[in-house]
């Protein structure tokens, strides 16, 4: 191979990646993308994305948002369901939920220590209601795709567009409850 | 999503694919795209570098094929950062994710068609053509089925006008330029049928003046080529280290 520099910067490459495998493993990713990081670490330490990027920290309901918002994308991929949303405003109404979430997942976190969980009944209601209206907002995902399918029986829309319009609402209450969870953050850290 | 599923889209709509895994809402996607990708550019990179090797035959076909997804990964692992930069400057707004993964759809779509055109410089081996005549068939089908593989990157980045054609020239320039050197690091893939066998040669040189040389060759005006120690990892080597393969 030459008696250069190669070897080492090899080493180095490899160690690097190893790294970087490790801690995917720690978090919990399967054991294929960890080995995958190993080869192709380059790939996952990129710059720190924009403010495109979604919400960093995660709550509890992240992965079952993610999944629900999928499921709804690859129904509107359907040829019955092309056109009836916006993708924006599909990206949209998930952001806001995925926004919510991570601040639940905050609030848990702040729950978890029990001085501060003894004197946060406020919070812990705000973050119940927030639960809630989480869980509402998927199964109004679900009623959402059912009746994507069933434009494609009854060519009629108008269903579809309410259900838009409710979930859209759902996720301007659960805005509304941030703001009434930071509030009562800020007076239990006062 | 298994293997075939995965080469099926990625030959038929490999922008659709990219823009799923590559969705804000998707954190997860390339992670998780990552190990089939990369499974992929292995396997038809290997395949692809099998055949080429099996020009010398015997333990060269293992070698070329355990180096060629190598070749094929490099230059996307080396020259992403510096690509999302060019894009920066040339104000094509594009995430690093949706980069990464662009490139990695493209190799393995590559490696896919390197593998479906195997069959092809197999038969042409097969007729025993000279040996120059057999380096240059592996750069030809190596750079006639990396086309689809750009055009995939290409489709990805946003915008349009002057300056997103510039982000493109000196995008695709580095990755070309990057690839030929890191062939060059290499080799050798294709191996005379007398010569030594070895997983890689010393560095020197570098690959224009050894595919000038090729060309001239093919074409029967031999010159006297003598490489020299190159780079801060190269160290000299002598006429004799050329007399294996490329």
């Amino acid at each position: 191979m030459g008696s250069g520099l190669l070897p080492w910067v090899l080493l180095a490459y490899l160690l690097i990646g190893a790294g970087v495998g490790a801690s995917m493993w720690r978090r919990g990713h399967p054991a294929a993308q960890a080995a995958a990081a190993l080869v192709a670490w380059p790939l996952l330490v990129g710059p720190a994305e924009g403010a495109e990027g979604l919400p960093t920290g995660k709550g509890p309901h992240a992965a079952r948002i993610i999944a629900a918002f999928a499921a709804l994308r690859a129904s509107l991929a359907e040829p019955s369901g092309q056109d009836l949303i916006p993708a924006a405003e599909v990206q949209g109404m998930e952001r806001s939920l995925l926004a919510a979430d991570a601040r639940i997942g905050l609030v848990d976190r702040l729950l978890s220590d029990p001085e501060i969980a003894a004197s946060a009944q406020p919070l812990q209601i705000a973050r119940a209601r927030a639960a809630q209206e989480i869980e509402a907002s998927l199964r109004e995902v679900i009623q959402l795709r059912i009746q994507i399918g069933l434009v494609a029986l009854a060519g009629d829309t108008a269903p579809v567009r309410s259900r838009v319009q409710s979930l859209a609402a759902r996720v301007r209450a659960l805005s509304e409850m941030n703001s009434e969870m930071n509030s009562a953050e800020e007076k239990i850290t006062a | 999503m298994n293997l075939i599923t995965l080469s099926t889209r990625l030959l038929r709509d490999p922008v659709a694919l990219i823009a799923e895994f590559s969705d804000p809402a998707n954190p997860d996607g390339l992670r998780r795209l990552m190990p089939a990708l990369l499974a992929l550019v292995g396997l038809g990179g290997g395949i692809f570098g099998a055949v080429v090797g099996s020009y010398r035959g015997g333990l060269q076909t293992v070698y070329a094929a355990a180096k060629f997804p190598f070749l094929l990964l490099i230059p996307v692992l080396v020259c992403l950062p510096a690509i999302h930069a060019i894009c920066a400057a040339c104000e094509v707004e594009v995430r690093y994710t949706r980069l990464a993964l662009a490139g990695l759809a493209g190799l393995a779509r590559t490696a896919i068609l390197l593998a479906a055109s195997s069959p092809i410089i197999w038969l042409v081996y097969s007729v025993r053509i000279d040996y120059h005549l057999a380096i240059l068939a592996m750069v030809g089908t190596l750079g006639l089925v990396g086309l689809p593989g750009l055009s995939t990157v290409v489709r990805t980045l946003p915008g349009s006008g002057m300056l997103r054609q510039a982000a493109l020239a000196g995008s695709l320039g580095l990755i070309c330029l990057c690839m030929a050197q890191s062939g060059w690091l290499l080799r050798p893939f294709v191996a005379r049928p007398a010569g030594e066998v070895s997983f890689l040669r010393p560095v020197e040189e570098d690959i224009f003046s050894s595919l000038g040389a090729t060309v001239l060759a093919s074409l029967g005006a031999y010159q006297d080529w003598e490489p020299e120690g190159a780079g801060v990892i190269g160290r000299t080597g002598g006429r004799g280290a050329h007399e294996g393969g490329e």
